[in-house]
């Protein structure tokens, strides 16, 4: 029996060698460096996922070190059950998207160099493994700039689209700006704590002075932002994530800002803990900002990937909510809610890497199939891609938070969460929260129209261009990998006692709680929350009910009525033959909602008019008032070294 | 607690027998009010039964177009109405599976009804239907806040979101509890219900022009037997709905399962509850003209707003009883 520890090492090996075999393949043999890359991958993947799993079960925390001696120490990985539950999203959601892959790479991307794509995403997956188990500083920021940079690469794949370079511009730029928040982080939490490394900036907080601290927050949040796309700093997702290849992409989306919600939750519970009242009502609010924003950009969009991108970036709201409100029960003393509030946003991070990894795939099996991401040009697919219509309806039911799937398992325990602040002595918490709560609810119903259209736009009706009626279903290999995505929507959806308590032992072990959070798990499949049984829900029963109830609905009208015939005719419009221009269009389908919310739908961008533009200008200012320094005269460069070199000798001295 | 399988099988049985054989009857007896009312006879009570077992007997025809979900969604909204039944308390103060879950579950599962709803409404390709399901959606979204918050609000009183656990709480207090933070609630718990049950203020149920009809117009398609089952699990959601709001109608009281007496008394004060709540909805419905589509979002929003000043005067106390 293998340990974790073995297992891990093992994995971090196989994601090397996949990498480079890929490489070196890649030239001569372009179908085979496919399946090495792909295989590779999915044996890696295995073993990291079979070593969190025995991490997290026995709660343990190892560490592995690196021979890289840097100035303040030596370097090393920590993984302990957090890192170990952010390695198993990312290796976990890995194994269907490498599946996915190879039918993928196989039909896109045969014409271009296909083993340099495997061995970035090899070294992708190896990357965002390692950021989640840095055990300091440098080794995180090292990881993080590698990652960023393998994405970018992979963004920038398709060097012909303009529209790709761009993006992948933008993607470095916004990445970068983050990046530079995290490493003053980082350094002034060193020169605190005189080491790099995580363990000595544990409970730093208490050490640090009150407006330091907050300062460092704020630099927590917008470095962590950036990547994750909060709210303004979310530019660069909808550009960025649509131009890579579709299986990058689900893993960006899926994971790659997940490992920013990682680095918020190590900087927040574990560095600047303990966090006042306040910080976590930003958190809050931003989040809530950010979920709103983002469905509501999403829902107006035709593009199916952006809709996907503005999705992941409600999403991101959704998770950071329960978390902002986990700072919030924390620093209130109520630490038992606050592991129950950080439970339901770990599951929910989970889960959003499930369905928005089949959502994204699923878009990647239309995009290969009719060359388009338009809803508007497309249509009529349920017929020829019966299957990835399946996957794509489930992966839709989930994220709209439909039972009996999980995202509405995740959602309801973050609703429970949010109204169980009754019991919270702050009267503003038992304002603000309910309220924050409906929104949820506001924001949810958005989501379930968003992707209502994208599924009945894509699929149903009419096709509405050449391709989309000549469509046809996808390899084998791409339905695997969604039917897998897909099987574990359900799974996790009506399964709770089988990972919450898992997520529970995590949260506890976050949150410094000894207290067991309120949440219970009974017979039947039933999970109560709360101490006086404040809700239940049972999600066996509810899944069986709803399945069962289908044959009894189905004999129903048999047994009332007579069998009578039924036949086909063609819809009736006016006595044309039906074409799809009498089908309701994407844009017009989300028109009510954008007229009702038509204020947030300005013509100009404007988070370019009111802070891009302004920085951009500042900083353009900034440097012209420098260029005089450059003069081009020698004496002067001369005199610049004196003057430097008599002010370092008054400074020592 | 949790029942044991046979007794659950039967409570399961009777509560959705229950309410599949009420719902028709409701129906009816709202338009034979609104009938009334207008100075007209009306259809007679009846017809409710004998709509349905036209449609139980009627050739279905379903467009070339459609796929698996058009003829599944009957099947699909009929399931999750009927979960959704077994979770609202009716005349006892515990719903047939309280367990199950409670306001979210409620709400989501009608949720899921709706998706399929305007997903297979799309299918036929028509512009009718397209309209009528975007529309349904704009209104499910303004919906969901608003009954999200007004059912939070009892929820906080209750400290529970069980609806069970919040009529076993009712059940034990007085008419105290009437304070200016329950009748607020309750006041944008109706109108949101209104909106909810797909009636005038909101929608029109009785009509099928284009410019008038949204859940009406994602049925256009529907005929025969998926027909039935569509207006069938309407008319359930609609008592479902009703019998929320009934509960919240003081009088209040313990019912003894055991006691032939008080289970008679309970299904009687509930069935008085309904014929009420029947009653307002009607008046309503024949006093006020349906408002156009865009006003909807004021209307709801000042029902938000009604539901956040109920979730104020909760939580500062004012007036009432005491958590």
């Amino acid at each position: 029996m293998p340990t974790e520890i073995e297992l891990y090492q093992l994995s971090l090996v196989l994601f090397s060698a996949g990498a480079l075999l890929a490489l070196i393949v890649g030239k001569p043999f372009k179908g085979l460096s496919l399946v090495l890359s792909s295989t590779f991958s999915i044996l890696a993947s295995f073993a990291a996922v079979w070593s969190s799993i025995l991490t997290i079960s026995q709660n343990s925390h190892f560490r592995l070190t690196v021979p890289l001696q840097i100035p303040l120490g030596m370097t090393h990985l920590s993984i302990d059950s957090l890192s170990a539950f952010f390695t198993l999203i990312i290796a976990g959601l890995a194994i269907p998207v490498s599946i996915y892959s190879v039918g993928y790479l196989k039909a896109e991307y045969l014409d271009k160099p296909v083993g340099v794509l495997g061995a970035l995403y090899n070294l992708f997956l190896l990357s965002m493994i390692l950021v989640v188990s840095a055990g300091d500083g440098f080794l995180f920021l090292l990881f993080w700039e590698c990652m960023t940079i393998l994405s970018f690469a992979c963004v920038v794949f398709d060097t012909k689209s303009l529209e790709s370079q761009k993006a992948g511009f933008i993607y470095l730029l916004m990445t970068h700006v983050g990046s530079a928040f995290l490493i003053l982080l980082f350094i002034i939490l060193s020169l605190y704590s005189g080491s790099f490394s995580f363990e000595s900036f544990h409970h730093l907080g208490e050490k640090i002075p009150e407006g330091l601290r907050f300062v460092l927050f704020l630099f927590a949040l917008i470095g962590f932002g950036t990547k994750a796309g909060i709210v303004p700093l979310h530019i660069w997702l909808p550009e960025a994530h649509p131009a890579a290849p579709s299986h990058i992409s689900a893993l960006m989306s899926g994971v790659m800002v997940k490992t920013a919600v990682y680095g918020f939750l190590r900087c927040t519970f574990d560095f600047l803990a303990p966090v006042p009242f306040w910080w976590g009502m930003l958190v809050v609010g931003i989040a809530m900002a950010t979920a709103f924003l983002g469905i509501i950009y999403a829902s107006v969009e035709d593009d199916l990937k952006r809709l996907l991108a503005y999705s992941s970036i409600e999403n991101m709201g959704i998770i950071l909510l329960p978390i902002g409100l986990s700072m919030v029960f924390y620093s209130l003393g109520e630490n038992a809610l606050s592991s129950l509030a950080l439970i339901a946003g770990l599951f929910h991070t989970l889960n959003h890497a499930v369905f928005k990894g089949l959502m994204f795939l699923g878009a990647g099996s239309i995009l290969s199939v009719t060359h388009t991401r338009n809803l508007d040009r497309l249509g009529g697919l349920i017929k020829s891609m019966p299957r990835t219509a399946l996957f794509f309806l489930i992966g839709a039911l989930a994220i709209s938070a439909l039972p009996p799937l999980n995202g509405f398992l995740s959602e309801w325990l973050i609703f429970q969460s949010m109204l169980l602040s009754f019991n919270v002595q702050s009267q503003a918490v038992q304002i603000i929260v309910p309220i924050c709560a409906a929104i949820l609810g506001l924001i949810g119903a958005i989501a379930a129209m968003t992707f209502v259209k994208a599924f009945s736009m894509a699929f149903l009706a009419l096709p509405r261009s050449h391709h989309a009626k000549h469509a046809h279903e996808v390899s084998f290999s791409m339905q695997a990998g969604m039917l897998l995505l897909a099987f574990l929507c359900v799974v996790l959806g009506i399964t709770p006692f089988i990972t919450l308590p898992h997520i529970a032992a995590i949260s506890q072990v976050l949150t410094g709680t000894v207290q067991h959070p309120q949440i219970a798990f009974l017979a039947n499949g039933v999970i109560q929350v709360g101490d006086k049984g404040f809700a239940s829900l049972s999600t066996w029963t509810l899944f069986f009910l709803l399945l069962g109830f289908i044959p009894f609905v189905v004999m129903l009208p048999r047994l009332l009525g007579v069998k009578t015939p039924s036949r086909r005719e063609w819809t009736w419009s006016c006595g044309v033959t039906p074409s799809p221009e009498f089908e309701y269009t994407p844009a017009g389908f989300s028109q009510p909602l954008e007229v009702v919310f038509s204020k947030l739908h300005t013509p100009d961008d404007i988070y370019h008019k009111y802070i891009y533009l302004p920085a951009i200008r500042l900083v353009m200012w900034a440097s012209h008032g420098m260029n005089p320094i450059q003069s081009g005269s020698l004496q002067l460069y001369l005199a610049y070294i004196f003057v430097t070199l008599i002010l370092c000798i008054m400074w020592v001295r | 607690m949790i029942e044991t399988l046979p007794t659950t099988l039967k409570i399961i049985v009777f509560q959705v027998g229950m309410m599949l054989l009420l719902s028709p009857l409701i129906n009816s007896l709202m338009k034979k009010m609104k009938a009334q009312l207008q100075g007209r006879q009306g259809p007679p009570l009846m017809q409710g039964y004998y709509d349905l077992w036209k449609y139980f007997r009627k050739e279905t025809v379903f467009s070339e177009q459609v796929s698996w979900i058009f003829w599944a969604t009957p099947w699909i909204v009929f399931a999750a109405t009927l979960v959704a039944s077994l979770i609202v308390p009716t005349f006892f103060h515990t719903a047939a599976l309280h367990y199950l879950g409670g306001i979210v579950l409620l709400l989501y599962l009608f949720g899921l009804g709706r998706f399929f709803m305007v997903a297979a409404a799309i299918e036929p390709g028509s512009g009718f239907c397209g309209m009528a399901s975007s529309r349904e959606m704009m209104l499910a979204a303004l919906i969901e806040p608003v009954m999200l918050l007004a059912l939070f609000v009892f929820s906080l009183m209750a400290q529970s979101t069980n609806l069970s656990a919040i009529m076993i709480w009712l059940s034990g207090q007085g008419l105290a509890l009437v304070s200016p933070a329950y009748i607020v609630a309750f006041l944008a718990l109706f109108v949101v219900s209104i909106a909810e049950m797909g009636r005038i203020p909101f929608d029109n149920p009785e009509t099928h022009y284009e410019l008038t009809m949204i859940h009406e117009g994602m049925l256009l398609e529907y005929s025969g037997k998926p027909l039935g089952l569509m207006f069938w699990s309407a008319w359930t959601k609609q008592l479902i709905v009703l019998s929320l709001l009934a509960n919240f109608i003081p009088p209040w009281e313990m019912v003894n399962l055991s006691s032939s007496q008080s289970v008679l008394t309970a299904i009687c004060l509930y069935l008085a509850k309904l014929l009420l709540m029947c009653g307002c909805v009607v008046l309503i419905e024949t006093t006020i003209a349906k408002i156009r589509l865009f006003r909807v979002k004021d209307l709801l929003g000042a029902s938000f707003v009604m539901a956040v000043i109920a979730l104020v005067l909760s939580v500062y106390q004012i007036g009432g009883v005491s958590k």
